[in-house]
């Protein structure tokens, strides 16, 4: 816990907040609904992302913040409600998911590199087999998405060989790897050591900088705090609470909200 | 028994000649050194038989050699000597001259007083036939603890008879066909002659199981079916392993008609003794007027066999890798087919392959099961020899062919899944294990319940040779 604190300090003394934030929305939800049998996870979400925004979910557990992420690229079904991706219906069954999902990057929790493959080559395969780039260009640019998460040395190293951090900024720079619009993160640094997830966020902090769209589901209330635009406070499969990091957290408007956060502080 | 045809031959050939030389004879008067070659006449050269099949004369083993002749009318020997090749030994001990009559057909004594000795590659004997006057002219000489070459080849004696008068004339002999001696042979033949193996011999169980001079002669036999067996299963196990990957496939697909037939595919194989799948095919496709050979056959029957249990094998793998690889890969936009072909079914192999060695195993000893359809494998070759020795022992040789190869992979399937357990890194969660460890439990199951088909079959003693006529 004192490390969190630290971190959400020392981030809150570095980067200074908010990023240029377009008026084109990218990722729209509409009524979105959920189930899986009786279990209804999501009871109508509505969110808009624009262009360049950094979008911090939090919520507790069982909320279902990460199956509203899942259900953008689709990993999950949606039953109910519609999603538009840069005004392409991508909940329609004649959406090209897999291109749709090309654009849309995505970090896990778990990491889920190839265990087979060096940090080279996971970043490499989707860029030939999806993209269609040539194994020079691809390899170019995988070497170079991994340099930029600082990890020029461990290219042809294989995921076991690497410590969690590292496996998370190869996962990074795989999905910066295929140009994505949008950077969908579930809850990408809560499998991490407290030592090794300043790595991690720093190399996310890097992206929203640059301008990256990012929607990130997190337990992280420094980053959230730091790095956000909006932050968005999900309960029981509904959206409770929305807005800048310092009403959210300094003027919590219901009593959920109130309560989560007086729990994690 | 079998007398050399050349002989009549060259005695026929020998009359023309002498025909003719008498003509001469009456112009020229010379010399009658031709006429009295008619003194006597050899009949047989021959080498008894010494191999196991009854038919050739072995090299660097003991054998009796026998010669016969006929003397004309009227002509006593008192005297032969045969000239053995170098290279070749024999005894004198008990080498005999016997005299008989009526061309070989009655015997009238065996010389007691003949008087036999060894000069270099000589035998010599010399004897006295003047106390059964008239009452033989065809005379033996048998001479044994005879040792050819052990690289055989043809054999040409050599040998003198010497007539009462005293005179010496060369005979002609015919060559006697050495064949070689194996390596293994010549071991048999060494273990067989030495103490230990007698009294080894005398203990029945040992005698009957692990006879070591039957050992070494199966060896080489039984190795044509080893290499017959390895040559089945090094068909039939590569093109079980694309099969078994489209059944698991199928089994896995979301069109429910593919995996309806992937299923009941799998479940009647697996089902089934491959016993029962055999002879359904062997006896079955002929009827049906579909005739494939036997060794191509027994090939498409094991791989189907297999190709079942690869499915479950391959099903169970690709099952175990974590769902967050599929999504990984189906997250950067690849499709169902590339996340399978690049992300899963690598991952796949590697841990496929301890159960898919024991498989391999169970395929390589279910080879034998071929043996009832009369394909000349391991079993089949060993049974040949069983039948004619009336010994257990080339079965065990046989076992030895089998344990050569699941030995050696059954450390390796070993040696595999303690590195396996070691490195399964990466983004692996521990609960895979306990499917591959539940796997290859099921593999063991089934290794037990394929050496009892085996034994049911042997004990059933099927015509086994009816396919193998045809």
């Amino acid at each position: 816990m004192s490390q969190e604190v630290e971190t959400m300090e020392m981030a809150a003394t570095e980067t200074p907040s908010l990023h240029h934030v377009g008026k084109e929305v990218v990722v729209s939800i509409q009524g979105l609904q959920k189930s899986f049998g009786d279990l209804h996870v999501l009871k109508g979400v509505d969110l808009d992302v624009h262009r360049g925004e950094v979008v911090v979910v939090l919520g507790p557990s069982g909320s279902g913040k990460s199956t509203m992420l899942r259900c953008i690229n689709r990993l999950e079904e949606p039953t109910g409600g519609k999603i538009f991706f840069e005004g392409t219906e991508i909940t329609s069954k004649e959406t090209d998911i897999n291109a749709v999902r090309a654009k849309l990057g995505m970090v896990f929790q778990s990491f889920n590199l190839f265990p087979h493959l060096t940090a080279k080559k996971n970043v490499m395969l989707a860029q030939q087999k999806v993209l269609k780039r040539s194994k020079e260009e691809a390899e170019r640019i995988a070497v170079e998405q991994l340099t930029k998460v600082g990890l020029a040395e461990r290219v042809d190293y294989k995921p076991s060989q690497l410590s969690g951090g590292q496996q998370q900024r190869v996962a990074i720079a795989r999905a910066l790897a295929m140009d994505p619009h949008v950077m969908l993160f579930d809850e990408a640094t809560s499998a991490l050591d407290p030592e090794l997830v300043r790595d991690v966020l720093g190399v996310m902090k890097e992206m929203a900088k640059n301008g990256m769209t990012m929607i990130v589901v997190t337990h992280e209330m420094g980053f959230a705090r730091d790095v956000a635009d909006r932050v968005v406070f999900m309960d029981g499969g509904v959206i409770v609470e929305q807005g800048a990091p310092e009403e959210v957290f300094d003027h919590p408007k219901s009593d959920r909200t109130k309560d989560f956060l007086g729990h994690i502080s | 028994m079998n007398l050399p045809t050349t002989v009549p031959q060259q005695s026929r050939g020998a009359r023309i000649a002498l025909a003719a030389l008498a003509v001469l004879i009456a112009f020229t008067c010379t010399f009658s050194v031709p006429a009295t070659a008619l003194a006597l006449d050899t009949s047989k050269t021959t080498a008894k038989t010494n191999s196991d099949s009854g038919a050739d004369v072995l090299g660097g083993k003991e054998t009796r050699v026998t010669w016969e002749g006929q003397a004309a009318e009227g002509e006593e020997l008192s005297g032969l000597s045969l000239t053995f090749p170098a290279g070749t030994q024999f005894g004198v001990d008990d080498a005999r001259v016997t005299l008989l009559k009526d061309g070989g057909s009655e015997r009238v004594a065996v010389l007691k007083n003949a008087k036999i000795t060894k000069e270099g590659q000589t035998i010599k004997a010399t004897f006295d036939v003047s106390s059964y006057k008239g009452a033989g002219d065809f005379y033996r000489l048998e001479v044994y603890e005879v040792v050819f070459p052990v690289a055989g080849g043809d054999q040409q004696l050599t040998g003198t008879y010497t007539l009462a008068s005293g005179q010496t004339r060369d005979m002609d002999i015919p060559v006697i066909s050495v064949v070689e001696t194996t390596l293994p042979e010549q071991i048999a033949g060494a273990i067989e002659s030495t103490d230990w193996y007698k009294a080894w011999c005398e203990n029945k169980f040992l005698k009957l199981f692990l006879n070591p001079a039957l050992i070494v002669r199966s060896i080489p036999v039984v190795f044509h079916g080893f290499l017959m067996a390895l040559a089945i299963v090094l068909c039939a196990f590569p093109c079980a392993i694309p099969l078994g990957l489209i059944l698991a496939l199928m089994r896995m697909s979301k069109l429910a008609v593919l995996r309806g037939i992937g299923s009941v595919y799998v479940n009647v194989v697996r089902g089934t003794p491959l016993f029962l799948q055999i002879y359904v095919a062997f006896f079955g496709l002929p009827l049906a007027g579909i005739n494939v050979p036997n060794f191509p056959l027994g090939v498409i029957v094991l791989f189907m066999n297999s190709a079942a249990y690869l499915c479950e094998i391959f099903r169970a793998g690709i099952q175990s890798i974590p769902k967050g690889q599929n999504e990984a890969a189906r997250s950067l936009g690849m499709n169902a087919a590339q996340t399978m072909i690049f992300v899963i079914i690598p991952q796949t192999v590697r841990r496929v392959i301890p159960t898919m060695t024991s498989e391999f195993i169970l395929l390589y000893k279910d080879t034998s099961l071929l043996a009832a359809v009369g394909i000349m494998e391991v079993v089949q070759y060993s049974k040949s020899i069983v039948a004619s020795t009336g010994s257990i022992t080339p079965y065990i040789v046989a076992a030895l062919f089998y344990l050569v190869i699941t030995l050696p992979l059954a450390k390796f399937v070993g040696n595999l899944e303690a590195k396996l357990a070691n490195t399964d890194g990466g983004s692996a969660p521990a609960k895979k294990k306990r499917a591959n460890k539940k796997d290859s439990v099921v593999a063991n199951g089934e290794i037990e319940s394929s050496v009892a088909i085996a034994d049911g079959e042997a004990a059933m003693g099927i015509p086994m040779t009816q396919k193998g006529g045809k």
